[in-house]
């Protein structure tokens, strides 16, 4: 009896992480805002994990010289260097119909409120006065047989973006891939015509 | 031992007297029965049988997944995912335990329910678009699959979570040592030093893990355990005894910058991942010792268990060799490798040595691999180098020939003495 329940505890633990994530995601997608971020170039797949875009978004790339356009080449490198393995939010502005990086600050002293909206991050690395900030927005599951988009970026004359969910305290999730403004279910369905 | 040198030794002890005269045969014949039971070949067959089904059932699942057929919504792709590895675990159980009447097929559907919960996490993570800079989700994976095996006591089960601990410990010791890398330029080859350090860390605590598996419930476990610890703190001190391994400014740092603070934070990092193994070594090993401690007082000492002390041992020494390769390459850098190399030549010794003594000839075959590969890897780092392909070739040839000729004699007579029959 006793080792049945600890099989059965065992068998909900698992049960539990899935059903958290699920509900945890489902949420943020009800409750979160939907920002649209503009993405660059990325790699087709990885087959093993199933099939995926590797996606940069053009916010994981911050250059504070542009953020800071008067500060000095030293005191912009000293200020990007405080910020390498910390915590980060993101805030970000609406530009048209995107969504730009306005502003970076720790998340140990202060987060933005929540009538902002800024992405949660963490400051991998730096090269100069440009942060590598990883958002854990870096996938796109694709179906095994569907389009690859990714193409389209060499052509030229083509715009990819992500529709990101964030949440109030910056958490984010990307909910859809948008190929010259379609969905990308939609753009997908039309490749096939 | 095997039935015929059992049946020998009881022939000898009636001859000497101490069995009644004609009582040798029954009671030898009695013995083999009960230590060496005739083996199951059918069922060991079906348990093979059952075991390929449950694994080709997680790879269709994990191929399923990766498959993301769009013509199935999000919402039965999770109903299938969650109700497929429910039941999975619900029939393993009913088969392997309640009431248990096909035990190798519930264990193989078991197993087929652990990999399956990869997959599973694989899935939601592919209905989300999630990614993870470190690998959460091989962690969540052996740690949540890890009370199966330990429930069931299955030491077949216990390879799915341990081969995920194994591969959970490299990935995120990568991703560690990749994101505090300093970007100074002089660190690059130096990640192979850093797995090196790791592999005896890893080897410390598996052998700690071992130790902690004896005279308990899972007693089982303690030898894969100890066997992959040794194989560990081998492949450690033979990662840490290549000559190229590390760049040379932090192996070999310019006069009078031994101890600069820059160096010292390089070495912290480099050593960062196997310290936290060897301090969870250590918290462990001290743990079992408190516990074996404590059984034996209450036992009295001389009834205390001398046996689970082995891993005990093993777990001190891949500490020992750490803290020397460590503490060489602190104070005497160029000597690091000489260090390593002599370190690997005494684990060689030692687990021939007791190998023959304790009778075990796993340990002196283990030790003759790690020998021989050894002695190749010099041969092509130190002679071969820079020689013509034949001649490396021929000399590399030559050289396994002398070896094979004489491990051949010693290696049998080794074996030999560690399985109880040399003179």
């Amino acid at each position: 009896m006793k080792r049945r329940l600890a099989w059965l505890a065992a068998v909900l633990a698992q049960l539990a992480l899935l059903g958290w994530i699920v509900a945890s995601q489902e949420r943020l997608r009800v409750t979160g805002r939907a920002v649209v971020l503009a993405i660059e170039p990325f790699d087709p797949i990885d087959p093993l994990s199933g099939r995926y875009l590797r996606i940069r978004a053009r916010a994981t790339r911050i250059d504070l010289a542009e953020l800071h356009p008067g500060w000095n080449g030293e005191a912009l490198e000293q200020h990007a260097e405080q910020f390498v393995g910390q915590e980060v939010a993101v805030t970000l502005r609406a530009a048209g119909e995107r969504f730009e990086p306005e502003a970076v600050a720790s998340t140990a002293y202060q987060e933005p409120g929540g009538s902002i909206v800024w992405l949660r991050g963490r400051v991998r690395s730096r090269y100069g006065a440009v942060l590598e900030i990883d958002y854990g927005l870096d996938r796109f599951f694709i179906p095994s047989d569907a389009a690859d988009p990714s193409a389209l970026l060499w052509q030229g004359g083509h715009e990819l973006d992500i529709v990101v969910r964030v949440a109030v305290d910056g958490r984010s999730s990307i909910e859809d891939l948008l190929v010259d403004g379609k969905r990308y279910a939609e753009w997908n369905a039309a490749q096939g015509k | 031992m095997k039935r015929e040198q059992l049946l020998e030794a009881v022939e000898k002890v009636e001859r000497e007297g101490l069995l009644p005269a004609g009582q040798g045969a029954k009671v030898g014949s009695r013995l083999a029965e009960l230590l060496f039971p005739p083996r199951d070949f059918a069922r060991s067959a079906a348990a093979v049988v059952a075991w390929l089904g449950g694994i080709l059932i997680a790879a269709g699942i994990l191929s399923f997944v990766a498959a993301n057929w769009e013509t199935i919504g999000k919402t039965p792709k999770l109903a299938l995912i969650f109700g497929t590895l429910a039941g999975l675990h619900f029939v393993g159980w009913r088969f392997a335990v309640e009431p248990g009447r096909h035990p190798a097929l519930g264990h193989a559907l078991i197993a087929a329910a652990m990999l399956s919960f990869g997959a599973a996490i694989g899935l939601v993570a592919q209905i989300y678009n999630l990614s993870s800079h470190y690998p959460r989700a091989i962690l969540a994976w052996w740690l949540l699959t890890l009370p199966f095996p330990l429930l069931l006591q299955s030491r077949k089960l216990l390879l799915i979570p341990l081969a995920l601990f194994l591969l959970w410990v490299h990935w995120h010791a990568s991703v560690w040592i990749d994101d505090h890398r300093p970007s100074r330029g002089w660190w690059r080859d130096s990640e192979l030093l850093a797995f090196g350090y790791l592999e005896l860390g890893l080897g410390a605590l598996l052998a700690a893990a071992a130790a902690g598996c004896r005279h308990v419930r899972f007693e089982g476990f303690a030898a894969p355990l100890a066997a992959i610890a040794r194989l560990a703190v081998l492949a450690g001190l033979f990662i840490l005894s290549f000559e190229d391994v590390g760049s040379g400014r932090l192996v070999n740092p310019e006069e009078g910058r031994r101890f600069e603070a820059a160096r010292m934070h390089d070495l912290g990092i480099l050593l960062g991942p196997a310290g936290c193994l060897a301090g969870a070594a250590l918290l462990l090993g001290a743990l079992v010792g408190v516990r074996r401690g404590a059984r034996s007082g209450a036992a009295g000492a001389e009834q205390a268990p001398r046996r689970d002390l082995h891993e005990l041992t093993d777990g001190g020494a891949a500490l020992l060799a750490a803290i020397a390769a460590a503490a060489t390459l602190l104070l005497l850098p160029p000597a690091a490798f000489l260090a390593a190399n002599g370190l690997l030549l005494g684990a060689v010794v030692a687990l021939v040595m007791r190998g023959t003594a304790r009778q075990r000839p796993a340990d002196v075959n283990l030790a003759v691999v790690a020998f021989l590969v050894t002695v190749m890897a010099r041969y092509f780092e130190y002679v071969a180098k820079g020689a013509e392909p034949v001649l490396a070739f021929l000399g590399g040839g030559v050289l396994l020939l002398v070896l094979g000729a004489f491990l051949e004699r010693k290696r049998r007579t080794w074996v030999l003495r560690a399985a109880g029959r040399a003179s």
